[in-house]
């Protein structure tokens, strides 16, 4: 019993010493203990339960406190622990949220009844923190929601695999997959009848994929089509990667599966769509290729006969032009005369209309090559206006021109397309316009730089007209090939309309333009631009073709305008230009090289013989007038170089200066009046047989030497040149050549070495030849010697050096 | 640019060519007036058409007729042409194509007056002439 009782208090003390150890452990494990007897409300709460709802270990706590202070949503739970149906050994278990800190957390409580010592239901139970769980499970949720979410959002299916215990894969997928394979609810997982439905075509190639990522780890991206029991096709693309385990074997596959089949729908219609557009397309263009052929040899067989015919019917118009020319020069009565000159126009004027044709057949074809050479704009100007000149005159037109001084000697394009389309434009405006008793009939051509650069110039041709005037709406189809401005034009004016779509075309061609404006009965204006290259040609020519000239320039009555565009023209070309006041001046004009005179009305005429006999022998006189005051000046002045005005080109300016300058000496040759020396001529008597040969070109030495050689009483024959002293050479045995050196066709060294080389070969004798030359310089006589010749005389030869020369050569047989 | 000492027509040279023949004298003074007339024709000619070579070939030619006639200014003058023909001086080209002219007039006045007195010149008429 002692024994009893000294055990009884170690038993207690082990119990507590374990009961303490236990309450540690709890503890340690973060388990809060608490229990409550409904009956008499006592309850205990212990500290780790108390830190763990933050509250401090000595806080007083209760029941209701601990329900208080539990989230509303959950305090219900707690009305259990006041039930009467409280039994022995329930278990009420349940989770709640506290706020602790402004954080709500997660506490899982769990407890149960049992009897305690004084025979009462008490419950005890334990309560943790879940918090982390908690928050674990709803991400967890979360995303699986989210997937899920997407998942069905793109129609994908998902399946996996994973190897079992016995190294067998079990499969399984989920409802989308299932749904999107036509399988029944419980054929999921059957992968038999994943396989079944495959198409016969991708079944082998899809299962053996699986197999190979399942051998390999390698990821698994396949597509296959399925056929579901009710027909159709699915097209699937298929993805999944291999797991592994701790010991990096592979232990299942997860993946997923896209349903393509409305993307593969859409594909296909959208390809038979585009080979539908692609047929239709092919058709199409081959229907208007076709067409295109069809259209180019229609094309094409026009302009050929056109061609031809145009080419067919000149050949004999240019005949009938001959013809005509050949008959005006026989004896005609005037009405014969008139009918050839109609008859004359009419051929030229088709032969003009079948040029045309031509010209724009070939531009239509594209055929229509332009040149790139140094051309004179100047020369083309003044070609156009010399023939025109005649035209406008007839038409009592006044034609001006009005030419930039700065435009460059030469340019860089095609002259005769650049001829073309002023010859055209200017012929139209003479067409359309005449003078009236109301009005003077007027044509202005003007020439003028619109832009340049170091590379390119840019010139524009303007003709102006007061004529008929062109109306808006016609003005736009002008340039179209055989449209007039109206079908009244060419009853009245005639024309084929083909001259404006050949500028046009022309110009374009060229890289320019034509703008027309126009009003009708107010004229029109046709401006032509056009680029030019600069000259590559002749950089090496003189810029200035007057330089260093003195020109002094006297203007009786003409335009103060006239007058500054001759200065203007003349110092462009580098003439020292004095512009005098009054005839009076004339005296400061004598060191100047010509003297230009501007007189516009013949009542100044008389003046001019004043002028010329005031002025030095070197100055050249130069009268610049009117047209249509030529004649009339040319009676008082026969020898002086007139230069026309109005209109006056460029190029006759220059060249009338030139001509004053370079051809003076030409009139005054007039002066030598041989009339009054004549005198019978003695005939030289020519022997029969001549033992010398005269090999000369120039009558007068011819006449001389044989009068010479005849007084000395030798007999000769002459030859004109070294190739006719040959001819003779070889015709006759001579004893002596007396030859000239410079001589046409062959001279007479060469006719030496000539001679010298047929003797050499028929190993005749050598005959004696003597250079009788006008050149007298050093050297010439061993030139003589070096090429056969035997002596050497200069001439003129005196009759007693000629006995000599021919003494010591002529040989007596 | 006329030597001083050279006269517009020396009659000694056709006498020393040919010997005392008026007549075939005269004659030769006129065949050469008319080719000299023909020759200066086509030098201008040449001339305008910048062919200095020519312009060269056919003074050579006239010098020749020039010197045998005894018209000495015209024959030096022709060679001052041939020379500057040569290097294509257009510039003295053309001043002595001027001065041929106008020596040629001067030949032309010596024959004249020559035929008109009907008896030889002397020796010294031309020699201020220019």
């Amino acid at each position: 019993m002692a024994n009893q009782n000294k055990k009884q208090p170690t038993k207690i003390v082990f119990a507590e010493s374990k009961l303490h150890r236990l309450s540690h452990a709890i503890s340690g494990a973060d388990i809060g203990i608490w229990e409550f007897t409904p009956c008499t409300e006592e309850c205990y709460f212990s500290p780790k339960l108390k830190e763990l709802i933050g509250l401090s270990i000595d806080h007083p706590l209760t029941l209701n406190e601990l329900r208080a202070r539990t989230s509303p949503t959950y305090q219900h739970h707690f009305n259990i622990f006041h039930s009467d149906n409280l039994t022995l050994g329930m278990q009420c278990n349940f989770d709640f949220k506290i706020k602790i800190a402004e954080t709500e957390r997660w506490f899982e409580l769990r407890s149960e009844v049992f009897l305690n010592e004084d025979n009462h239901s008490t419950i005890t139970g334990s309560l943790t923190d879940r918090t982390q769980e908690k928050e674990a499970l709803t991400a967890l949720k979360f995303a699986i929601e989210a997937r899920d979410n997407a998942l069905d959002a793109g129609d994908i299916g998902n399946w996996q695999a994973e190897l079992n215990s016995d190294n067998e894969w079990i499969w399984s997928w989920d409802s989308r997959a299932n749904k999107m394979f036509a399988l029944q609810p419980e054929d999921i997982g059957n992968i038999e009848r994943w396989a079944q439905q495959l198409h016969p075509d991708d079944k082998e190639s899809a299962i053996n994929a699986v197999q190979h990522s399942l051998t390999t780890g390698e990821l698994y991206d396949e597509q296959y089509r399925s056929v579901p029991p009710h027909g159709g096709v699915i097209y699937v693309h298929a993805k999944a990667k291999i797991g592994r385990d701790d010991q990096n074997r592979i232990c299942r596959i997860d993946g997923v599966c896209v349903n393509q089949t409305p993307f593969f729908n859409i594909q296909a219609e959208l390809q038979e769509a585009n080979d539908k557009a692609e047929a239709r397309v092919k058709t199409r263009t081959l229907e208007l290729q076709q067409a295109k052929e069809r259209a180019e040899q229609a094309n094409q067989t026009k302009s050929s006969f056109l061609s031809m015919m145009s080419h067919e019917l000149r050949t004999p118009m240019n005949a009938v032009l001959g013809s005509l020319d050949l008959l005006s020069l026989s004896k005609q009565t005037p009405e014969s005369r008139e009918l050839i000159e109609t008859a004359t126009t009419s051929a030229k004027n088709l032969i003009f209309i079948l040029n045309d044709i031509l010209d724009i057949n070939k531009i239509e074809a594209g055929k229509m090559q332009l040149e790139q050479r140094d051309f004179s704009i100047t020369e083309v100007i003044d070609n156009v206006v010399q023939i025109y000149y005649p035209i406008a005159n007839g038409k009592q037109i006044k034609l001006d021109v009005t030419e930039d001084p700065t435009i460059p000697k030469y340019l860089e394009g095609d002259a005769v397309k650049v001829r073309q389309i002023i010859f055209n434009l200017l012929g139209n405006a003479l067409k359309f316009t005449s003078t009236t008793t109301d009005k003077l009939g007027e044509v202005q051509l003007n020439i003028n730089i619109v832009e340049h650069n170091s590379i390119i110039y840019k010139v524009a041709f303007s003709i102006i007209d007061n004529g008929i005037g062109i109306e808006k709406e016609t003005q736009k189809k002008l340039f179209t090939p055989f449209i007039q401005a109206q079908r009244s034009t060419t009853r009245e004016y005639g024309g084929t309309g083909l001259g404006l779509a050949i500028c046009g075309n022309l110009a374009q061609l060229m890289g320019g333009e034509i703008v027309l404006t126009s009003c009708p009965n107010e004229g029109a204006t046709f401006k032509v631009e056009l680029p030019f290259w600069r000259s590559k040609q002749h950089t090496d020519e003189p810029i200035y073709q007057l330089e260093g000239t003195k020109i002094v320039l006297l203007n009786l009555d003409e335009t103060h305008n006239t007058q500054e565009l001759i200065r203007q023209h003349l110092e462009s070309e580098g003439a020292l230009m004095k512009v005098l006041d009054s005839e009076s001046q004339l005296a400061s004009a004598r060191e100047y090289d010509s003297l230009l005179v501007l007189v516009g009305s013949h009542q100044h005429f008389a003046q001019l013989k004043n002028i010329q006999h005031k002025l030095s022998e070197s100055s050249h006189l130069i009268v610049a007038t009117c047209r249509n005051e030529i004649s009339t000046l040319r009676q008082i002045l026969p020898h002086t170089t007139i230069l026309p005005l109005h209109p006056m080109t460029r190029l006759q300016l220059i060249n009338s200066i030139h001509k004053s300058m370079d051809n003076e000496l030409c009139l005054d040759l007039d002066e030598l009046d041989l009339e009054q020396l004549s005198i019978e001529e003695t005939a030289q008597p020519i022997s029969d047989k001549a033992g010398i040969l005269v090999v000369e070109d120039n009558p007068l030495n011819q006449k001389l030497i044989l009068k010479q050689l005849s007084t000395l009483g030798y007999s000769c024959d002459l030859a004109h040149d070294g190739l006719d002293g040959i001819e003779h050479w070889k015709n006759a045995d001579y004893k002596l050549i007396l030859t000239d050196c410079h001589m046409p066709k062959l001279d007479g060294y060469d006719m030496t070495k000539k001679i010298r080389e047929l003797e050499k070969e028929s190993g005749e004798k050598a005959i004696p030849i003597v250079a009788v030359t006008g050149a007298a310089m050093t050297g010439d006589a061993d030139h003589c010697l070096s090429t056969g010749m035997n002596d050497f005389v200069s001439k003129p030869i005196i009759l007693k050096d000629l006995k000599e020369v021919v003494e010591r050569w002529y040989v007596n047989d | 640019m006329i030597e001083p000492n050279l006269k517009v027509l020396n009659k000694d040279i056709m006498l020393d060519l040919i010997g005392d023949d008026p007549v075939m004298i005269r004659q030769f003074e006129i065949d050469f007036l008319k080719q000299a007339k023909e020759s200066l024709q086509k030098i201008i000619l040449m001339y305008n058409q910048d062919s200095f070579t020519a312009v060269k070939e056919e003074a050579h030619f006239l010098k020749t007729s020039a010197a045998a006639v005894g018209a000495e200014q015209t024959s030096h003058l022709l060679k001052a042409l041939e020379v500057s023909g040569d290097v294509g001086d257009k510039q003295k080209c053309k001043h002595l194509i001027l001065e041929i002219k106008s020596s040629l007039k001067q030949v032309h006045g010596a024959i004249i007056d020559d035929s008109s007195s009907n008896s030889s010149m002397p020796s010294s008429q031309g020699d201020n002439a220019l």
